[in-house]
């Protein structure tokens, strides 16, 4: 058994600036990141609405990063 | 050379990091065995290892064979014992037939005695009263407590098949505990802390227990995390999972390939198997659904509908031998219009 780790990482909703922003830094349209549902406990947590980003912290042994999930509809 | 820890992990545009994983992943693979069962040190906690385990993780079975899970209790109470063994006694679930000596049911009449073992109450805390009063939330049932260690229950069911099953899950009954826990044990780390290991898991109900750090809890049923904790939890856990098994056997894999499967798996927002049903069944391409699985389906599918595949992936590039979009092959040489007439004209002239 694995020792004890927590296992949500932090959640941030993005402003449509922000994810503007974040898409052109990437070269692809919002809908083209990673997904995450609507009815997912934390972007529920954070009332995020379909068509919005999600900026995840991410903390693991490939180093400390940010990840990306663009709300959709369940 | 790369400088820092953290520089290792970058890697160059184009780089086929897919196909390394899946080398990395399954070259250490043909060499684990087949044996499942594994007692992880002193504590009686059975989970699945090996290639077994991993398989349930990339196929996203429903619900693991040995489900378990890690309470951890809030930091106030971490190093009380008795806080502890509090929450581990609402944890741990206890049956009415584990109550009990014996019982006497007459089907005729719809009655059946419950004759309490007083050894096994005490040790649980309970009562007469307590064990009735939970007995009675079942709206069907008549309970009454008859003495200190005897309880009768009536019900009169329509058939006496019906009495029979009705008393069948009487005795089955959650008295104490959360349903679906077979086993808890408290441990103690080194740093003086405790936690709960349990076999079973039912994060929903071991959430709602007061002093239960109710966002830390650890639990390998990923569906049942997906549920409550959300999709980047079961990300998580399907990476830790994977490396904690690979570990256990022998082998060191990087993590930054395990996490890949993971972030494949949990692209879409839900939990997705790796194989036909999942990940490679939803290609978007039809040659490279039908050079995995299933080939004649998917080509007469595509023809009857009327798919077009636009060529962007890598196998199905290889199958009709089109150089492959990556690496190298990723790069597109462009020339600006006046400079190939500049070098046209030098050409002419020589």
């Amino acid at each position: 058994m694995v020792a004890p780790h927590n296992l949500i990482p932090e959640h941030k909703l993005l402003s449509e600036s922000e994810a503007k922003n974040t898409a052109k830094k990437y070269g692809i349209p919002l809908d083209k990141f990673p997904k995450i549902l609507d009815a997912d406990p934390q972007a529920k947590k954070l009332n995020a609405k379909p068509g919005q980003l999600i900026a995840i912290t991410r903390e693991d042994p490939t180093g400390k990063y940010t990840y990306y999930r663009y709300v959709v509809m369940a | 050379m790369a400088k820092s820890s953290d520089d290792s992990f970058k890697v160059a545009t184009g780089e086929a990091v897919g196909v390394i994983a899946a080398q990395s992943i399954g070259e250490p693979g043909t060499q684990m065995v087949l044996r499942s069962f594994h007692t992880a040190g002193i504590s009686s906690v059975v989970t699945t290892t090996g290639l077994p385990r991993i398989l349930e993780i990339v196929d996203a079975r429903k619900r693991p064979k040995f489900p378990v899970m890690e309470v951890k209790p809030i930091k106030s109470i971490e190093k009380n014992y008795e806080k502890v063994r509090g929450i581990w006694r609402k944890i741990e679930e206890v049956k009415m037939s584990s109550l009990i000596r014996d019982f006497k049911e007459d089907l005729k009449t719809g009655t059946l005695l419950l004759n309490l073992d007083k050894e096994k109450m005490s040790l649980y805390e309970v009562t007469a009263g307590t064990v009735a009063s939970k007995l009675s939330k079942n709206e069907s049932l008549t309970v009454s407590v008859e003495e200190s260690d005897v309880i009768k229950v009536k019900f009169k069911g329509k058939t006496t098949a019906q009495t029979r099953t009705t008393f069948v899950n009487t005795i089955n009954a959650n008295i104490l505990g959360v349903k679906g826990i077979i086993k808890a044990n408290i441990n103690q780390n080194e740093d003086g802390t405790f936690v709960i290991k349990t076999s079973g898991s039912n994060l929903e109900e071991v959430m709602e227990i007061d002093g239960v750090d109710k966002w830390n809890i650890y639990s390998n049923d990923m569906f049942e995390v997906l549920k409550f904790y959300g999709i980047e939890a079961a990300r998580n856990l399907i990476a830790n999972e994977l490396q904690e098994v690979i570990k256990e056997e022998g082998f060191s894999i990087s993590f930054r390939h395990i996490s890949l499967v993971a972030d494949a798996m949990t692209y879409t927002g839900t939990i997705r198997s790796i194989g036909r049903h999942g990940v490679a069944g939803d290609k978007e391409s039809v040659f490279a659904r039908a050079a995995y699985e299933e080939t004649i389906k998917h080509f007469t599918n595509a023809s009857v509908f009327g798919e077009e595949d636009k060529l962007k992936g890598v196998s199905e590039n290889i199958l009709i031998g089109k150089q492959i979009g990556l690496g190298t092959g990723m790069i597109k040489l462009a020339i600006k219009k006046e400079d190939l007439a500049r070098i046209k004209k030098k050409e002419a002239k020589e």
